[in-house]
């Protein structure tokens, strides 16, 4: 449904989106994820036609988005980063101008409108100014306007900010609910989201894709280690000794030195060997626990380099 | 097309769901009202004095009331049309609503078009409330109707031109103060460009600057004169500033 190959999009001398290429296929949910300023609005802007790339090309639905955006734009849903709400309108009336700026007639648009007001759930709200809302529900009417032409694709830049949390569920339900007949790409710094309703997940940083796959696929990524947290009296031996050690894939220490955040293979003894390192040293042992790997740590370790994160 | 008419009515709704086009309808009127008034009474006391002086009013009531009305509104429109469009394209940037038309299957040019149609909908709206003036003064004197519905044509065309330069002066920016102060310098550029001629050698260069000047060809119609050039001159700069527009617009995907 979606093709995007060797796209590079350049501000100036700032490189923001760096040759990067995906597909996504059509019914597919597609999260995507990278802290703040990776580049994930940039791409998105790239894929709706609101922004021409610095080289590479997108195809939706076949159509190149330089050579046809209209087509392209007729079967695009976008909510962006900000909902583009008029503060002067009524739901409805915003609504039914949406639709009939993306190109519905007649019947189509009091059909499109009131499904997706039925969709964002604003039956409460729609004889109501978009400007006297609070910022959930111009959230949703953001929502409902990238849903009123019933779209393929769906390009959602971080649909559940400024939701409560009831809404975040409500909304995350939605969004799973229009998988199959619809495309979706996601984008989101916020990590539950995509393990809550993504089929795969791109992480991207610094304008470059660090990883592609499902939410499992990246978990068993990880697996193949195991991480320990220690906390002991006396570091200092403990640490040089953590350095020498066969097995160790990293090691991160917190700001008092006390507590690390150890990385070992997965092997049987893995548990007893770093254990036996702290006696050796005669650390003084504090705190001794093995610890889950999160999509969070993947998260991080793919889009951080963390000074205090000494590789071994 | 039918996208540009979307966007029209869209836009000429919101200045009637607001205040805006009420505040400056009936300000408009208002001002408008006291200057005819006091062109009218000068007229009136000259008028009489003339008569008292044995001879009959040779006055015309075309020349001595409506042209110096037509001219004060054109005067009152420069200012007024940059603070009626400044708002068309800064104010979608700055809500991030262009966002919307960027995304949606229009082209360009015809939301550049929607945009200016919007504009001249509402200004030839407020326009219309000046029908009052030679309707009552029609009551009471005798005049000429031609040269007064010539310069409702070129008030029409003209306050089009105003607005053309208005929404291009409001692509620019996202901040509508600069879209007010660049429109209305533009629009007092093409006031002035006819002064150049004074100082001009010879007829061509002379006629040049005449032709470029807004209120050259304003006269011609507020003497009942409807000049082929100087209805192809509005067309043109309306066209002119439409086409700056749209590049402006299209290039927003290039930045």
């Amino acid at each position: 449904m979606i093709e995007i190959s060797k796209l590079t999009k350049k501000y100036g001398a700032i490189t923001a989106v760096n040759n990067i290429h995906f597909s996504v296929k059509k019914g597919e949910i597609v999260g995507f994820l990278g802290p703040n300023g990776a580049g994930k609005t940039t791409t998105m802007k790239i894929i709706t036609g609101f922004m021409a790339p610095t080289s590479g090309s997108v195809t939706v639905a076949g159509f190149d988005v330089f050579e046809n955006p209209l087509e392209v734009k007729r079967r695009i849903g976008y909510l962006p980063e900000t909902p583009p709400v008029y503060v002067d309108m009524l739901v409805k009336d915003y609504l039914e101008y949406v639709a009939r700026l993306k190109g519905l007639t007649g019947q189509q648009v009091t059909q499109g409108v009131t499904r997706a007001i039925e969709k964002a759930n604003l039956g409460n709200v729609q004889n109501r100014l978009i400007g006297n809302l609070s910022k959930g529900f111009r959230q949703r009417v953001g929502i409902a306007q990238a849903l009123v032409h019933n779209p393929d694709v769906l390009i959602l830049d971080e649909p559940t900010v400024g939701l409560d949390p009831k809404q975040v569920i409500e909304i995350r339900g939605l969004i799973k609910e229009l998988a199959g007949n619809h495309t979706v790409i996601l984008s989101t710094h916020i990590l539950p989201e995509v393990t809550a309703s993504c089929q795969r997940i791109i992480i991207i940083n610094r304008g470059e894709i660090v990883a592609e796959d499902t939410y499992e696929g990246l978990s068993k990524r990880m697996s193949d280690v195991r991480r320990f947290f220690v906390r002991v009296r006396r570091p200092q031996n403990f640490e040089k000794q953590l350095r020498t050690m066969g097995g160790v894939k990293s090691v991160r220490t917190s700001q008092d030195v006390q507590t690390f955040e150890v990385e070992l293979d997965k092997t049987e003894d893995s548990n007893e060997m770093l254990a036996e390192a702290v006696v050796k040293t005669g650390a003084g042992l504090l705190e001794f626990r093995s610890m889950d790997i999160s999509l969070e740590d993947i998260f991080l370790k793919l889009t951080t380099t963390d000074h205090a994160e000494v590789a071994i | 097309m039918n996208s540009a008419l979307i966007i029209a009515k869209k836009e000429y709704k919101s200045y009637f769901s607001g205040a805006v086009a009420y505040v400056v309808t009936s300000l408009f009127v208002f001002l408008m009202s006291w200057m005819f008034f006091q062109i009218l009474s000068a007229f009136a006391s000259r008028s009489l004095m003339m008569m008292m002086q044995g001879g009959r009013s040779g006055m015309s009531v075309n020349d001595y009331v409506f042209a110096p009305h037509f001219g004060n509104v054109n005067v009152v429109l420069l200012i007024m049309i940059p603070a009626l469009t400044m708002r068309l394209f800064a104010e979608e940037k700055k809500n991030r609503t262009m966002d919307l038309l960027m995304t949606s299957p229009l082209t360009a040019t015809s939301i550049v078009a929607g945009k200016i149609l919007a504009g001249c909908l509402v200004v030839w709206t407020i326009l219309a409330f000046l029908a009052f003036y030679p309707l009552s003064t029609s009551l009471f004197a005798k005049f000429d109707k031609g040269p007064v519905l010539t310069s409702f044509l070129g008030l029409g065309l003209l306050s089009a031109v105003y607005v053309s330069i208005g929404v291009f002066a409001s692509s620019l920016t996202e901040n509508v103060i600069i879209a007010y102060f660049v429109a209305f310098v533009i629009e007092l550029f093409f006031w002035v460009i006819g002064w150049a001629s004074a100082s001009m050698d010879g007829p061509v260069a002379q006629g040049i600057f005449n032709y470029l000047s807004i209120v050259t060809h304003f006269n011609d119609f507020s003497k009942g004169i409807i000049d082929t050039s100087s209805v192809i001159y509005y067309l043109s700069l309306i066209l002119f500033f439409g086409f700056l527009t749209e590049r402006v617009v299209e290039s927003a995907r290039w930045r």
